[in-house]
């Protein structure tokens, strides 16, 4: 469904993401780690058609995100960490422009409907300006959601949520891979990776470091019983004194 | 504009202006659109329909002016063309906003559509520029839709023709693929200069050997209307022409060439495919958080080097400098003042040396300007530098965090803009003493009565206080202000727009000057005696003591307000000033 073929990033002399290679089947969720500057947003910034990789290829359901960007990002739904909105578009025109943009035949039916899951029904006339961070961050979630995309992006997800906004985006996220999304959680939040991701890739420089599930991680040499912040600080080369001794 | 993006066009536009609308219900958006509204019609509206009344309709401008006119408004635009080819700018060329980027360039739309939305977008402020320009030129004019739709397509085609030069000049230099309607730009331009060097060459030099200005005027028409040079500078001519022209038929004649130059620009910009993707990602590296190391370090020199003992207040003014650091510190200020000063007085010294009037011009000329330049400094400065609680009250909750007096804190924030703008203000009234005390009549107070050097340096000394102290008690009152009206004093790094916030601003100027005027008082008033006492016996010396004491006056009352400010800054509790 996603699926990244030896991707380069460059910016002028600087490497930020180096052939990096994976692949997200339909109804996986896989978490993608990295110390900070690792390449995470860069990567899903690629992916998500906002940036052009410099060399390799990236697919969205055998649609190129180059060549054939139009039908690639059809299927596709991207959620930044900070949720970026058009200060002078209502909440009801905000989904009404996505729904313009990605062409949803049945958007009118299906606007109240995403409102009243988000809980935005009573705020369909307010600005973000006029929207507290968690319901900005759910209006982001319903562009992101509205045309039903096949493949989901999250970078950071859970920032500046509280416990019960935390939980709605959790579940969310499970319920589009329960439906049949391939979908890339990038976060800093090991609990929440370990908790929610069927598999993990580790970055680190702009390389993989790490692939597979927490059970193939663990059963590396020397990291028997490890938990995730343990496998990621060795696997990132910053291996605590006590795992050293292991 | 396709359907998704005429959709946010029209939608943003409409709640902008409900919002707007939506804010005149607080009383001080309603006050200061009221102001705003009053000033904007008392000013322009007003005066210019009595002169409207007074004189009929405005005339055309006269074809002894009009060609002259558009031969400098051609020249004006080639030199900002060719100041876009020759510097490079920091500037993006095409600017999306962070919701721009991750909910337009995450949708299924090409780029090419983004970047016609962004380009037809900016039209609307193109107009209202024009619209504006025609308001402050008067709406009495003759030609009044020349000069609006005019300046609308003369802005537009050199908006497109910027961004064109700048995406070309950044392939061109990196040696990119070959853009062949960059190539004919760059040509434009070069013959354009090739023109422009062969008439101000000859009138530069005709200019130096008689100092004639009508002949040399009259050697630029000449040198223009040679063949070569009147076809080089033709794009430069069309563009202006509407503007100047007469309505409608002089201005249909005229537009259409202009059209045909903005439509050329229009597709340029948007059919060179891969300087248009170029830009974009400049954009997106920008934007989209890429690693900081791959940009270009900024270098931010402290304004001076902190001590970790001392007053408090000094680490405000410290902290206060450095926001301007990136562009104003002591070594920028030394670093422009020391040349100032070797200008102004290397003439001043010529002139007392030689004896000679020749040169007094220019250093008259100078001299008028320095004084006006300090005058500007010294009583509009403390309103556009904002580097005090202005910028800093939406960081209250952290201020008052720190262990230090409301009173230390409000005197750190004075400070700072306070030594900056003293700083600018004492050159230039040195800069103005300078050239003063090299012209030989400057000031006569009749014919035949030389004003003597010694009365002059009494001036110059009188007024050297009090410039800082007019600064320091401007400012005491602005942040006065911020404490006691913080809803009506814009606060945070970013200004409202709007007639509103013109109207507020205006509002907020008048009580400042009509507070200073009163704080004034005490100190010119004692002044004033001493003066009209001392003048008989020291002459113009007697200002000296009279404007000190002034100065000393509206500086201890400015510590007296300052004081009482910061008891009542202790007691503000953060949340009432928020948003």
């Amino acid at each position: 469904m996603i699926d990244l073929q030896d991707i380069s990033k460059l910016y002028g002399d600087l490497l930020a993401v180096d052939r990096l290679s994976f692949h997200v089947a339909r109804g996986e969720i896989v978490g993608l780690l990295g110390p900070n500057g690792a390449g995470k947003t860069t990567t899903l910034r690629c992916v998500a058609g906002i940036q052009r990789p410099s060399s390799g290829t990236i697919r969205i359901d055998g649609h190129d995100i180059v060549a054939d960007a139009i039908e690639a990002k059809r299927r596709l739904a991207f959620v930044p960490d900070e949720p970026q909105l058009f200060d002078y578009l209502t909440v009801k025109e905000h989904l009404r422009l996505v729904a313009r943009l990605y062409q949803v035949s049945d958007a009118e039916a299906r606007i109240p409907g995403l409102l009243e899951e988000l809980e935005l029904s009573a705020k369909t006339s307010a600005l973000p300006g006029e929207l507290s961070r968690g319901m900005r961050q759910k209006l982001a979630l319903g562009c992101a959601l509205l045309h039903r995309p096949v493949a989901l992006l999250f970078d950071e997800p859970l920032t500046g949520l509280d416990p019960l906004g935390i939980r709605r985006v959790k579940d969310t996220i499970l319920a589009c891979a329960r439906d049949g999304a391939a979908v890339v959680v990038s976060s800093h939040l090991l609990h929440l990776v370990e908790e929610i991701c069927g598999r993990i890739v580790i970055i680190a420089r702009g390389r993989k470091v790490a692939d597979g599930t927490m059970q193939e991680l663990s059963g590396h040499p020397g990291l028997a019983g490890a938990d995730l912040e343990e496998i990621f600080l060795r696997a990132t080369g910053h291996g605590t004194g006590a795992s050293d001794r292991t | 504009m396709t359907s998704p993006f005429l959709y946010l066009f029209v939608c943003s536009a409409k709640n902008r202006v409900l919002a707007r609308l939506r804010r005149l219900r607080e009383p001080r958006y309603l006050v200061g659109a009221v102001v705003g509204i009053a000033y904007l019609y008392l000013v322009f509206f007003r005066s210019q329909g009595r002169r409207g009344r007074r004189r009929g309709l405005a005339p055309a401008l006269p074809t002894a002016v009009l060609a002259p006119a558009q031969l400098a408004g051609a020249f004006v635009l080639w030199l900002v063309v060719l100041a876009r080819w020759v510097v490079p700018v920091s500037r993006r060329p095409i600017e999306c906003t962070r919701a721009e980027t991750d909910l337009l360039l995450t949708a299924p739309v090409s780029r090419r559509r983004v970047i016609r939305y962004k380009l037809l977008r900016s039209l609307t402020g193109i107009f209202l520029s024009s619209l504006l320009m025609l308001v402050v030129a008067g709406t009495g004019l003759a030609n009044a839709w020349s000069f609006l739709i005019g300046l609308f397509l003369l802005f537009t085609a050199i908006r497109l023709h910027l961004l064109g030069v700048a995406l070309a000049r950044d392939t061109l230099v990196n040696g990119h693929r070959r853009d062949p309607a960059a190539l004919v730009a760059l040509a434009v331009t070069a013959a354009a200069t090739l023109a422009a060097l062969r008439v101000a060459g000859p009138a530069v030099a005709h200019l130096a050997s008689t100092g004639d200005w009508p002949s040399t005027l009259a050697g630029i028409r000449d040198a223009a209307a040679q063949p070569f040079v009147s076809i080089a500078l033709v794009p430069f001519q069309v563009m202006v022409a509407p503007v100047v022209a007469e309505w409608p038929r002089g201005f249909l004649a005229a537009a259409l060439p202009a059209l045909v130059l903005v439509v050329l620009n229009y597709w340029w910009v948007l059919h060179a495919e891969g300087v248009h993707e170029r830009a974009v990602e400049a954009v997106e590296r920008e934007t989209a958080g890429a690693p900081r190391a791959a940009r270009r370090p900024v270098n931010r020199p402290a304004p001076f080097d902190l001590a970790v003992h001392g007053r408090p207040e000094w680490a405000i003014v410290w902290k206060n400098l450095l926001m301007l650091g990136r562009y104003l510190n002591a070594r920028t200020l030394l670093r422009i003042g020391i040349p100032v000063l070797v200008v102004a007085l290397g003439p001043s010294l010529a002139l007392m040396t030689s004896g000679k009037a020749q040169g007094a011009e220019i250093v008259r000329m100078l001299a008028v300007f320095a004084p006006i330049l300090f005058g500007f400094v010294t009583v509009i400065g403390p309103y556009m530098a904002r580097n005090d609680l202005r910028q800093d009250l939406p960081r209250l909750a952290v201020l008052k965090t720190w262990p230090i007096s409301g009173e230390q804190l409000l005197r750190g924030e004075v400070l700072a803009p306070a030594i900056l703008l003293s700083a600018i203000a004492g050159l230039l009234l040195i800069v103005a003493g300078l050239l003063y005390l090299g012209l030989p009549d400057a000031g006569r107070l009749d014919p035949g009565t030389p004003f003597p050097w010694g009365s002059r340096l009494a001036i110059l000394a009188a007024v050297m206080p009090l410039s800082p102290a007019i600064i320091v008690m401007q400012l005491t009152i602005q942040n006065a202000a911020v404490v006691l009206f913080p809803a009506w004093v814009p606060t945070g790094p970013t200004q409202p727009s709007g007639i509103e916030a013109m109207g507020q601003q205006m509002l907020l100027l008048g009580g400042t000057l009509l507070l200073l005027a009163i704080g004034i008082l005490p100190g010119a008033a004692i002044g004033t005696i001493i003066v009209l006492i001392g003048v008989r016996w020291i002459g113009w010396l007697a200002v000296v003591p009279a404007a000190w004491l002034l100065a000393a006056l509206l500086i201890a009352e400015a510590y007296v307000v300052l004081h009482f400010l910061g008891m009542l800054l202790e007691r503000t509790d953060p949340v009432t000033v928020e948003g």
